[in-house]
């Protein structure tokens, strides 16, 4: 055999400026978050960047609303519709993936939307216009965003990172990647949002040590505790929580509301204003010591109700300390004291709270860090994971990740045997024997559960299945040789070995869950039937949000600078604003296209002048030597 | 009978025993089940360990082997760094905790202990001691003012006799890896005992504590 071409050591492939662009594939990092959700990517410079909607906003609000007459509208226009539609309008969909209707009604939180039990148990949205399972939600969401990042990169995506909180079970996670796939995208890894962040973080800043990283969004927390050196981004612990977060603030200020207004059962549409109110107010109180809000109510009555930033910090008290716990057990089992740290991140809009600011101060001894925009850094470090799975940069960056909750299986007494334990790295592969306990027994059931808890009944079931055709033995003669498997994902799956006969079975723990496989392919289906409708609306729908964007900017020149126009031409100009907003109300994209391209003709003179003004007003008064 | 070569599955070049890519082709190789946990991390086997040695060593292997450098590799490839990842996961975990480390040497050399895991000890008088220990834990009344300190003392308490089994652990590995004496890994082998019985009674110790805090 012989070699003629230099062959490149492994892990010594091109840099990432030599990545031709043409080669570069289409990745992103989405951050799917239970208030907002960001896509972002990595520019040829190698700097990761949030991807902006045509209005500039990179955050996307996780709102999606099923209007009674058909369509789906997500984000800021899903915000404004859920006033007409609140019970059509999903916010928060994050806590109910992987859940069952049993968990979600076990929270306190009141949804505007109607909730169901599907198969197994597994909660379902009911709209007027479907019944939809979380994955479909979520997935209209990453749709979006995907969309968006299409639009900004010139193309079909190649692959996205997803993010899901460190303290997701599994279950949670098979579901996110579920609705990724449904979303049509390739999902490249799933990452834990606290590692992400500190990826952006260390890269950023090149920094080495053992870091913390205290994640609080809007509905999840997580803390992480990693050590960085030389690249390396490994996990020593993570824990959490992942029902807790800021929406929980929300909702003690809305209780605190209704209890003041005297109001038990809030109409949905109340409910919407009132939570957006409490939301605002949340916000508000970071800066001020008291805000009063102004309700009014379907009677026509309104209220003004004063909350001072004491008040509303007794009200979170509980939940601001109920992160603790899960802190100083990381630091436990990363084996660190806080001392060892070298420094505490903060990530996730809850963090803006003074009050949890204080508290990780007094939790770690020293002051946090947040030089990085804490809505945006996990984003922003998927989209470096993202970059990194897809070839495009292959610098000596490398995540060393652990699973969060231990893995085991129910034994005698309904006590759970664990077989991982929680914290150990990712892949990783573990096995236990195990025996029949009566005489002849052929068959073994073998019961799934993830948590920490000793009994089965307080951790997660995960899957049943059963292992058949043992032949018949004496009682503890046979050798069942279970052996779970956690992938990179952290997915877990699980096979059972009989050793003397080789019987074995194997399941990817599919939880009831996540969909089924057919599911998703129905779903899939459906997607491509619809997809020349769908592909029609976008268009439109591209060409509307062009129209105003013009729009917009042709009144604004005109405001600014309209005094450069002959009174002809601002009615000229004038006239072809009029056909361009006359078009875009009407459903024919070309039309609108036609009506934009004309007022683009007529204003170029226009925007010549501007132009000329504008250089003459930066040099004047200035001498030509400046200029030298 | 160990091959000291195989061929390469991609190019079907000639490939040494234990080595991680095909000096041919430069394609991931299966990992070789027979390769030691130290030699995964090229370190001699040994009780006593240099910790940094074996962190270094665990980061690159992992920059070597780490599925997220074959995620755009074919399904073979994704394996075989799976395959590789998860046993340096597993060696990483059993190296780095002096119990199981002391374990895993007994193994290597083939020794198998008289007493089945879960049995009680057979001294009588470390019996007598690790009872005690027990009575003093459940003793410790949590809704008391100075239970937190209580269970403080008995943690110290059991740390300071685990660091003597550790130490005594080192002398006879030590002795065993100078002389290969069969009676120094009995005696490795009866401190491995103890040290598992205290560590047992700490992660009880801790469970305890973490119920005072929820």
């Amino acid at each position: 055999m012989t070699v003629l071409l230099d062959i490149a050591e492994p892990g010594q492939s091109l840099r990432p400026h030599e990545v031709r662009s043409e080669h570069r594939k289409r990745v992103v990092g989405i951050d799917l978050g239970t208030t907002f959700s960001l896509v972002a990517a990595v520019d040829l410079q190698g700097k990761p960047a949030c991807i902006p909607d045509p209005a500039g906003h990179v955050a996307c609000p996780s709102v999606v609303c099923y209007p009674p007459k058909g369509g789906v509208v997500v984000g800021d226009a899903a915000v404004v519709l859920s006033a007409q539609f609140p019970a059509d309008t999903v916010a928060s969909v994050k806590r109910t993936m992987g859940r069952s209707l049993e968990d979600v009604q076990a929270s306190e939180h009141r949804t505007s939307y109607a909730l169901a039990a599907g198969d197994g148990g597994m909660v379902r949205i009911i709209t007027s216009q479907n019944n939809l399972s979380p994955v479909e939600v979520s997935a209209a969401i990453l749709k979006t965003l995907a969309e968006r990042a299409e639009d900004a990169l010139g193309g079909a995506l190649q692959g996205a990172v997803i993010t899901v909180p460190a303290y997701f079970d599994d279950a949670q996670r098979q579901a996110t990647k579920d609705a990724g796939r449904l979303a049509g995208l390739e999902v490249l890894r799933l990452v834990n949002e606290p590692t992400a962040a500190a990826l952006a973080y260390g890269l950023d800043h090149g920094r080495e040590g053992v870091y913390a990283i205290y994640d609080l969004g809007g509905g999840t927390f997580d803390i992480s505790i990693l050590r960085l050196t030389k690249g390396v981004f490994q996990v020593l612990a993570t824990g959490g929580d992942s029902a807790l977060g800021g929406d929980d603030f929300d909702h003690r200020l809305c209780e605190f509301f209704f209890q003041k207004v005297g109001v038990e059962k809030p109409t949905p549409d109340v409910l919407q204003r009132v939570r957006q109110m409490a939301r605002s107010t949340k916000e508000r109180l970071s800066q001020e010591d008291s805000v009063t809000i102004a309700l009014e109510l379907s009677d026509g009555k309104t209220w003004e109700i004063p909350v001072t930033r004491t008040h509303f910090e007794e009200m979170i008290a509980d939940l601001v300390r109920a992160t603790g716990i899960p802190c100083r057990r990381a630091l436990k089992d990363a084996g660190v004291g806080a001392k060892d740290l070298q420094g505490v991140v903060l990530v996730g809009g809850s963090t803006r709270v003074p009050m949890v600011r204080q508290f990780v101060k007094d939790v770690f001894g020293r002051e946090p860090l947040s030089d990085l925009d804490p809505d945006q850094v996990v984003a922003l470090g998927a989209a470096i994971q993202a970059e990194q799975l897809s070839g495009n940069a292959t610098g000596d960056m490398l995540l060393l990740d652990v699973t969060p909750l231990s893995l085991g299986i129910e034994t005698m007494g309904e006590l759970v045997e664990k077989i991982i334990a929680r914290n150990a790295p990712i892949p990783t592969a573990r096995s236990q024997d195990f025996t029949t306990f009566k005489d002849g027994q052929t068959a073994m059931a073998i019961h799934v559960v993830q948590g920490e808890r000793e009994l089965v009944n307080d951790c997660r079931s995960l899957a049943r299945f059963e292992l058949r055709g043992i032949p018949p033995m004496t009682a503890g003669a046979a050798r069942i040789r279970v052996t779970f498997q956690v992938d990179a994902d952290g997915l877990l799956t699980v096979s059972a070995r009989e050793e003397t006969t080789g019987i074995e079975q194997s399941v990817a723990v599919k939880p009831s869950y996540g969909l089924g496989d057919a599911e998703i392919e129905r779903l899939l289906r459906e997607a491509m039937v619809h997809g020349e409708e769908d592909w029609k609306k976008r268009l439109l729908h591209e060409a509307r949000v062009e129209a105003e964007r013009v729009l917009s900017a042709s009144g604004a020149a005109l405001r600014e600078d309209g005094d450069l126009l002959d009174e002809m031409e601002l009615k000229r100009v004038k006239a072809s604003m009029l056909a361009l907003w006359e078009a875009s109300q009407k459903e024919d994209h070309e039309a609108i296209n036609r009506a934009r391209e004309t007022l683009d003709k007529e204003t170029v003179f226009f925007a010549e002048r501007r132009m000329d003004r504008n250089v003459r007003r930066v040099m004047t008064g200035r001498k030509v030597d400046d200029f030298q | 009978m160990n091959p000291t070569m195989v061929l390469c599955w991609s190019c079907r070049g000639v490939v040494p025993t234990g080595e991680g890519f095909c000096p041919g082709c430069g394609i991931i190789q299966p990992p070789d089940p027979r390769r030691d946990h130290f030699a995964s991390f090229a370190l001699r086997p040994d009780f006593t360990l240099d910790l940094a040695a074996l962190d270094r060593g665990y980061r690159e292997q992992q920059q070597r082997f780490h599925p997220d450098l074959f995620a755009t590799r074919g399904a073979t490839e994704r394996r075989y760094s799976m395959e590789h990842v998860t046993r340096l996961n597993e060696g990483y975990r059993i190296l780095k905790d002096p119990l199981l480390r002391g374990e895993y040497l007994l193994k290597l050399a083939g020794f198998r202990s008289q007493t089945p895991e879960n049995s009680a000890p057979s001294d009588p008088a470390f019996l007598m001691e690790v009872m005690e220990l027990r009575e003093s834990l459940e003793e410790v009344d949590l809704k008391r003012g100075d239970a937190l300190g209580q269970l403080t003392r008995l943690r110290n308490q059991v740390e300071e006799a685990c660091s003597g089994e550790l130490l005594a652990m080192t002398q006879y590995f030590a002795a065993w890896f100078d002389s290969r004496g069969q009676g120094s890994l009995e005696q490795a082998a009866r401190h491995i005992d103890r040290l598992r019985y205290f560590i047992r009674f700490i992660e009880e110790l801790d469970r305890k504590e973490e119920s005072f805090f929820s």
